[in-house]
């Protein structure tokens, strides 16, 4: 029995979904940045299956550039509010405000 | 299944990505230098290993441009990166844009007492992701080379420890770029899903030989791909990131978001869309036909309310993503070569007036609200006047480049003949009449008198008993009090306060100008007049500003 690749396509849309009302509901950086990483491995997943659907490595491939650019994001990402937080007590998003226009 | 496939290596041509190569040579020396070499090293070093580098790159772009006019343009690297005038043209633009973000960030690094190389070699390498965005060929390659670019512009935009506005700039930038990264994956994998191939070159032969059934999935692609450069670019509704982090960055972090990030994201922006999507025209049109206009009027109108120098220059680069989104309107060749005009006019502009920003902004990098700009004609009036020049170029006075641009722009617009083009000519040109006005105020406040917010203190002033004398005439309290230069001018007779303001020594929080800052303004405000007296060396260079496809 195999799974249809439909099924994989619209997992990667409800993945994706999640994580951009995650992102636009949720008010902590960090979960922020764990919403980033949802939408692009929601992004990977559709990558995959269509990789399987074309019977091609290529799709494949670039699941692997994308990881590592996830990654990279990451890394910077929490430098960054490692860097600002250390002084303040918690990773609030609506506690940056100072600048408004 | 999938078969075993045997992955290829492909043959890498060192030439073709000579530029970018040297880019990354130059960050890792500096890199390298600072961790080896024990005692301090001058920030005057660091820049002039920035400034040869960037000249190194715009001359190896040189040699690749003769060898793509003898021999013609042609894909390298496995049909990733593709070699031609376009690619080539826009990348030299961000060489000068280097070039002349190392001459201003000199003064700045030895003003705040920065001594490492992080900022000048960040600055390299995001180059070189702006680089290879103009000649990416493969939408994968597009989505790296942007990541390159942006990785690094975060934390050049929070480099800034003292100041909390910097690291609210770059958390807003990281998480809204991340976010515009992640919806710009998605539209690829549905790109390549429906098409097979993330290969721009392969896209455009697929749909030269194939009509999509059910063309749904591609059309979310595409949407989505396009709202990924919308954000990178500050397009409208994608735009609320950038008054913020142009603020909060540090200002020649904010120059180089200005320049090289629009340069980098503008070209990827029409590579694809001129040449993969080409074919999906009619869907996209409207889209972007949208978009200008509202980023077109945006722009405008939300400059006007600024106080804040920096916000105001923020508003004025959505403004002119409208008008560069106006060449993609076009929908052909014509618009991508005078979208490559604009660009290089823009840098020159943009970067001579964040030249002189910089300067402006003082110890602590903090002046940057337009009361300090007031009466700095009458201290540096070689800064006031090149930001004059900078400005009036923005806004598109003739003999500046910045008219040659507009009218390049809008000349392709109106010549294409396309549904709706005359009403946004005539958009564009409001948007322009509007814009200006914010751009002249700034002009207005240099060249008004010093009396007045910040720059003279009351108190002093009515204690010095020679100034005093002079001043008696009028209420000095009255001086404390915010008001406007017409004012003084009709209450007070204003030769009186400037023969006081001449002899009382003021305190002058610029100080002097460092030579390198001089150096860059000088450079921009050349280009600015001389390309826009002779607007024939632009037409002429970016007639070979031709992609492959």
């Amino acid at each position: 029995m195999t799974v249809s690749v439909s099924w994989y396509l619209i997992l990667g849309a409800i993945l994706f979904t999640i994580g951009v009302v995650g992102l636009l509901v949720r008010r902590n950086v960090l979960i922020m940045l764990m919403c980033i990483e949802l939408m692009l491995n929601a992004s990977n997943l559709t990558f995959v299956s269509f990789a399987r659907q074309h019977q091609d490595v290529g799709g494949q491939a670039d699941v692997f550039f994308v990881l590592v650019v996830a990654a990279a994001e990451v890394v910077v990402g929490l430098a960054i509010i490692v860097s600002i937080f250390r002084k303040r007590l918690g990773a609030t998003a609506d506690d940056l405000s100072s600048m408004k226009g | 299944m999938l078969a075993a496939q045997t992955l290829a290596l492909p043959k890498i041509s060192y030439w073709a990505i000579a530029p970018e190569a040297i880019l990354i040579g130059g960050a890792l020396l500096m890199l390298a230098m600072s961790a080896t070499i024990r005692s301090k090293i001058d920030p005057v070093i660091f820049s002039i290993i920035t400034f040869v580098t960037s000249l190194a790159s715009i001359g190896a772009g040189v040699i690749l441009y003769i060898n793509v006019l003898k021999h013609g343009k042609y894909l390298a690297i496995d049909g990733a990166l593709s070699v031609d005038g376009f690619g080539i043209i826009v990348g030299m633009a961000v060489g000068v844009a280097i070039a002349i973000f190392a001459l201003s960030s000199e003064g700045f690094l030895s003003r705040e007492g920065w001594d490492g190389p992080e900022l000048l070699a960040l600055g390299l390498l995001s180059g070189t992701g702006a680089e290879l965005m103009a000649m990416a060929n493969d939408l994968i390659m597009i989505f790296l080379a942007l990541e390159i670019l942006s990785i690094a512009l975060y934390v050049l935009a929070g480099m800034d420890g003292r100041r909390t506005a910097s690291g609210e700039a770059a958390i807003k930038y990281l998480i809204l770029g991340g976010f515009s990264s992640a919806i710009f994956v998605y539209g690829i994998a549905f790109v390549y899903g429906t098409t097979g191939s993330t290969n721009l070159a392969q896209i455009a032969a697929f749909f030269a030989t194939n009509l999509l059934a059910h063309d749904g999935l591609f059309l979310v692609g595409m949407t989505l791909v396009l709202i990924g450069f919308a954000f990178k670019v500050a397009a409208v509704p994608f735009h609320v990131w950038s008054p913020d982090v142009y603020q909060g960055a540090p200002t020649p972090a904010t120059s180089f978001m200005a320049s090289v990030a629009k340069l980098g994201a503008f070209a990827a922006l029409l590579r694809v869309f001129l040449s993969a999507f080409i074919s999906y025209k009619q869907d996209w049109q409207p889209l972007v036909f949208g978009v200008a206009i509202a980023t077109l009027l945006l722009g405008a109108f939300g400059g006007l309310v600024q106080n804040n120098v920096k916000r105001m220059l923020a508003y004025s680069s959505i403004s002119h993503a409208g008008f560069i989104l106006l060449g993609l309107v076009v929908g052909a060749e014509l618009g991508a070569q005078r979208v490559v005009l604009y660009l290089i006019a823009y840098t020159f502009i943009v970067m001579g007036a964040f030249s002189v920003i910089t300067v402006v902004g003082g110890k602590g990098d903090n002046g940057h609200d337009i009361s300090n700009y007031r009466g700095l004609a009458r201290q540096h009036p070689y800064l006031s006047g090149s930001l004059a020049l900078f400005l009036m170029a923005q806004a598109g006075v003739p003999f500046t480049v910045g008219f040659v641009a507009k009218f390049g722009v809008l000349s392709a617009l109106a010549s294409s003949g396309g549904v709706g083009s005359y009403t946004l000519v005539v958009v564009a040109l409001v948007s322009s009449v509007i814009s200006a006005f914010y751009y002249l105020r700034i002009v207005v406040v240099t060249y008004s008198s010093p009396v007045g917010i910040g720059a003279i203190e009351p108190e002093p002033l009515a204690e010095s008993t020679h100034v005093a004398s002079e001043l008696e005439s009028f209420n000095v309290d009255e001086l404390s009090m915010e008001y406007s230069p017409l004012k003084v001018a009709v209450d007070y007779d204003i030769e009186e306060i400037e023969r006081a303001l001449d002899e009382s020594p003021l305190e002058d929080p610029i100080g002097k100008v460092p030579l390198s800052s001089t150096i860059a303004i000088s450079i921009s405000a050349t280009a600015t007049v001389v390309l826009g007296v002779f607007p024939g060396i632009l037409f002429a260079l970016v007639s070979h500003a031709t992609f492959l496809f």
